[in-house]
């Protein structure tokens, strides 16, 4: 295969420098906007949907990125699009179940969700399965970011007469912290505008690149015309080959990556809890999914279906034989001039690190919420005052965003071995997804689901999914659509599957033997040695965990030991954790949304429809928990003391960054003008003189 | 050289299996109460749901039959662009409505429907007419397209059109 060094010019180099100057700068603007960890982990819950639409962008596009889908453009045609075409499926789930149980029920990590609603051991499962989940996504970004700088790197440098190869590590550290640097200084805020401007740039940048490519060719028709039809086909072949299949990908990204990113990426999530309300949450996903992933689903792809149509047209410029992983900045550089190269390639990889950055935010999110906070309650500490606490958990943030950074260099070694970035992509999908994907679907949409289901299927999932990782020839075969196994890398993708329906049967079985559980374990409780025979039960269950993990015996055993953690689990939880259904479903469950409304707003929600007022702003001393409308505005409002409003400068271009939230005081008789207070001021960034404009939220 | 299954047996795949669990989504948040058509806001959230689904459908179908030379490669964009002006403009006129207070109007659910039915139906079915004789495969499905979608939006239309009272 033909790899490339020492790609682009000097005029390139400086272009790509300026290019990060800038965008840190502009970051770094913004990240005089954090004053807590609110701010820093939410944005403080305030912006405007086309704002956090522009933001995914940069966030889903460098995810998917332009390195991964040139690679199968270039080896497979526009089917390399059908990732980016298939995550509408799951959007009423999302808009309706998931995203308006996160905001109202006011969890501020997956894992607080599982406490919630399930118990404290659930969400420490579900900490540790996250923050896999998060630090692999982060170890995929910095591989896909090495392999996209090493192209245009020397093979070597010669500092003091000596020879220092660059490898692929060396380059990802390097960039870890350039990357490490900016997100612990700057915050949520920083990353959302600054994702928000690459968002822009990302789609011109992709869009330009693909302008060239045609105009080098000669035209569209040209280009089309080179093809062959399996090339422009929209979707892969059902089921082969083993590295790119309709089938195997079906199951890999529209389920199980779909509920994923929408689900559990907490990175996205984060995103969606910093819009203003649930509404406009609700129309950044959908103008995201509609239309802005479809014009995404070209900016990353064309590199590689330019390569693929210059390298049936000219393969001594582009050989039918260069390395997948590089074909986008060979072709970037073929067709476009010095500077113009440098500018692709500055966009490419701060969109990467835009993605990786937001990840290092969000897994920093989930140490504080579930592990720095948990652990400091648990110790006992000195009671601070709130100003302290919060200046001692930013801190803790920060610290919390480099060790991540450091983990996630880390986790690169898992990844780097296979053939294309896709395929580690693929395979991480498939293979730590199903467990919380399943949990959280059936916990947010399934009242019976309880502790020792979610315990089970994070246990019992688990360990049939380890075997199913061992020996896929016998387990995961039978789910293969006939897709052939590569031995090297087996069922990249259709072990998705395998995995969804492991989990998901564990998780049926174990509520539906729940008065079995029940009974048996109120029987327990009442004999006086049930403690001891349940702590060697406990005992055992561990046994059979080491004996799974650590391939320990024979294979039937091993199916044995697996079967004996999923009839076992479910008996242990029900002994050992508290569990009251009406109480930790309500407000937790989509049938429960009127609930978490009233818990988001302490009272009953005012729905009744009211009109936005245009305001002028007046500091008065008093409480800061409340804004004071007149009588008036109030009534246009429909609102009455104790519903929630929503205050934010009239300049609908700010999208939300001067704004506030909070709760409608009594009223008083001065039509046109809002009273607030100077902490008030202070944290919505009014400007004296400016007009803001009201709305109630419920 | 039969393409088939790597172009109609993937989209039947893909559309059927997720058009189950897109339609087990609705229905699920409906049955839930979370999703509410009681309530005007949700039912302008129907229609943007089943335009999404319509709009990706026809992204694919489209694109495979530019791919199989079925219909010329720009008469793809031409089509997206006309459903997404549609979507805009039914999506600014509910805007409208709501804004008005005026849910039940004669003339716009008129117009709402002469849309519907343009973006169902009108566009794709001039495009493709000529083709369809001398592709079965291709306008066998597409009239499979359409019934479906009929029958969902007049489905919807009983229940959830927001300009019905």
């Amino acid at each position: 295969m033909q790899t490339f060094h020492n790609i682009g010019t000097t005029t390139d180099w400086i272009v790509m420098v300026v290019y990060f100057i800038v965008i840190m700068l502009f970051g770094s603007y913004f990240g005089r906007y954090t004053k807590n960890t609110s701010d820093f982990f939410f944005g403080g819950r305030r912006f405007s949907w086309w704002l956090i639409t522009m933001s995914i962008v940069a966030t889903g596009v460098g995810s998917h990125s332009f390195v991964k889908y040139s690679a199968k453009g270039f080896q497979h045609g526009i089917s390399s699009s059908m990732t980016y075409l298939n995550d509408w499926f799951f959007i009423a789930f999302f808009m309706f179940g998931w995203l308006p149980i996160i905001v109202y029920s006011k969890v501020r990590s997956i894992p607080e969700y599982f406490e919630k609603r399930f118990s404290p051991s659930a969400r420490f499962l579900a900490t540790i399965l996250l923050l896999l989940y998060m630090i692999g996504y982060i170890g995929i970004g910095f591989l896909t970011l090495g392999k996209a700088v090493i192209p245009m790197l020397p093979q070597a440098f010669v500092i003091f007469g000596t020879t220092v190869p660059i490898t692929l590590m060396g380059a990802i550290i390097v960039i870890a912290i350039i990357t490490g640097i900016y997100i612990t200084f700057g915050g949520q805020t920083a990353v959302i505008f600054t994702d928000l401007l690459q968002g822009f740039i990302l789609l011109f940048a992709g869009l330009l690149l693909f302008f060239f490519g045609i105009t080098y060719l000669g035209g569209f028709d040209i280009f089309w015309n080179l093809l062959p039809v399996e090339w422009k086909l929209p979707l892969a072949d059902f089921n082969q080959p083993a590295n790119f299949n309709f089938v195997g990908i079906f199951w890999q990204d529209a389920i199980a990556g779909s509920i994923g990113f929408l689900f559990m990426n907490q990175g996205l999530i984060m995103r969606f809890m910093a819009c203003k309300n649930v509404n406009e949450g609700r129309k950044a996903a959908a103008v995201n999914i509609l239309f802005v992933l479809p014009i995404s689903a070209i900016v990353v792809g064309n590199a590689g279906w330019i390569g693929k149509a210059i390298s049936i047209v000219s393969p001594d410029v582009i050989s039918p034989n260069t390395s997948p992983d590089q074909i986008f900045v060979v072709v970037a550089n073929i067709i476009a001039s010095p500077g113009m190269f440098g500018f692709i390639m500055a966009a490419l990889t701060a969109a990467l690190m835009s993605t990786v950055d937001t990840l290092i935010n969000a897994t920093a999110a989930i140490f504080i919420n579930d592990v720095y906070r948990p652990v400091q309650k648990f110790l006992k500490k000195a009671i601070l005052t709130e100003s302290e606490k919060e200046r001692r958990e930013l801190g803790a943030a920060r610290y919390a965003s480099i060790g991540v950074t450091v983990l996630g260099v880390l986790a690169v070694l898992a990844f780097k071995n296979f053939p294309t970035v896709y395929e580690a992509h693929g395979y991480f999908h498939s293979t730590l997804t199903p467990p919380l994907v399943v949990g959280i679907f059936l916990g947010v949409f399934w009242k019976k689901f309880t502790p020792a289901g979610v315990i089970t299927t994070f246990v019992g999932g688990v360990a049939l999914m380890i075997l199913g990782a061992r020996y896929p020839g016998i387990l995961i075969a039978p789910f293969d659509h006939g897709i052939e196994m590569n031995q090297s890398h087996p069922y990249s993708y259709i072990r998705a599957l395998y995995n969804i329906v492991v989990c998901l049967g564990v998780a049926i079985l174990a509520v539906f033997t729940a008065p079995w559980q029940a009974k048996t374990v109120s029987v327990l409780q009442n004999k006086q040695n049930g403690k001891t025979a349940m702590n060697i039960l406990t005992g055992f269950v561990i046994f059979l965990i080491v004996l799974v993990t650590f391939n320990i015996a024979s294979i039937d055993f091993q199916i044995f030991a697996a079967l004996g953690i999923i009839i076992l689990v479910p008996f242990v939880v029900t002994y050992f954790v508290q569990y009251d259904e009406e109480k930790n479903t309500k407000g937790l469950i989509a049938g429960s949304i009127g609930e978490a409304r009233r818990y988001f707003k302490d009272g009953e929600p005012n729905d009744e429809e009211g009109e936005k007022v245009l305001v002028h702003w007046k500091q008065i001393d008093g409480d800061t928990a409340v804004v004071r409308f007149s009588t008036e505005n109030m009534a246009k409002m429909k609102a009455q003391p104790g519903d929630l409003v929503y205050l934010s400068d009239k300049r609908k271009w700010l999208g939300g960054l001067k704004s506030i939230h909070s709760v409608f005081g009594e009223s008083h008789d001065e039509p046109g003008v809002v009273y607030v207070t100077g902490e008030q001021i202070d944290h919505g960034l009014f400007v004296p003189g400016r007009i803001l404009e009201a709305e109630k939220e419920m | 050289m039969d393409l088939f299954s790597h172009s109609w047996l993937p989209f039947i795949y893909l559309y059927g299996l997720g058009g189950l669990l897109f339609v087990f989504g609705i229905i699920i948040t409906l049955k839930a109460g979370s999703f509410d058509l009681s309530r005007y806001s949700h039912k302008k959230w129907m229609w943007v749901l089943l335009f999404g689904f319509v709009w990706y459908l026809m992204i694919h179908a489209l694109m495979t039959w530019a791919a199989l030379g079925i219909i010329s490669v720009y008469t793809v964009p031409i089509v997206l662009l006309g459903m997404a002006a549609v979507f805009i403009a039914v999506t600014l006129m509910l805007k409208r409505a709501k804004k008005g207070e005026q849910e039940t109007q004669n003339s716009s659910e008129v117009f709402y429907k002469s849309l519907e039915f343009v973006s169902y139906i009108s566009i794709p079915l001039v495009l493709f007419l000529p083709n369809m004789s001398t592709n079965l495969s291709g306008g066998g499905l597409y009239l499979v397209i359409v019934t479906i979608n009929i029958l969902v939006a007049a489905f919807f239309n009983a229940k959830a059109n927001p300009f019905k009272k």
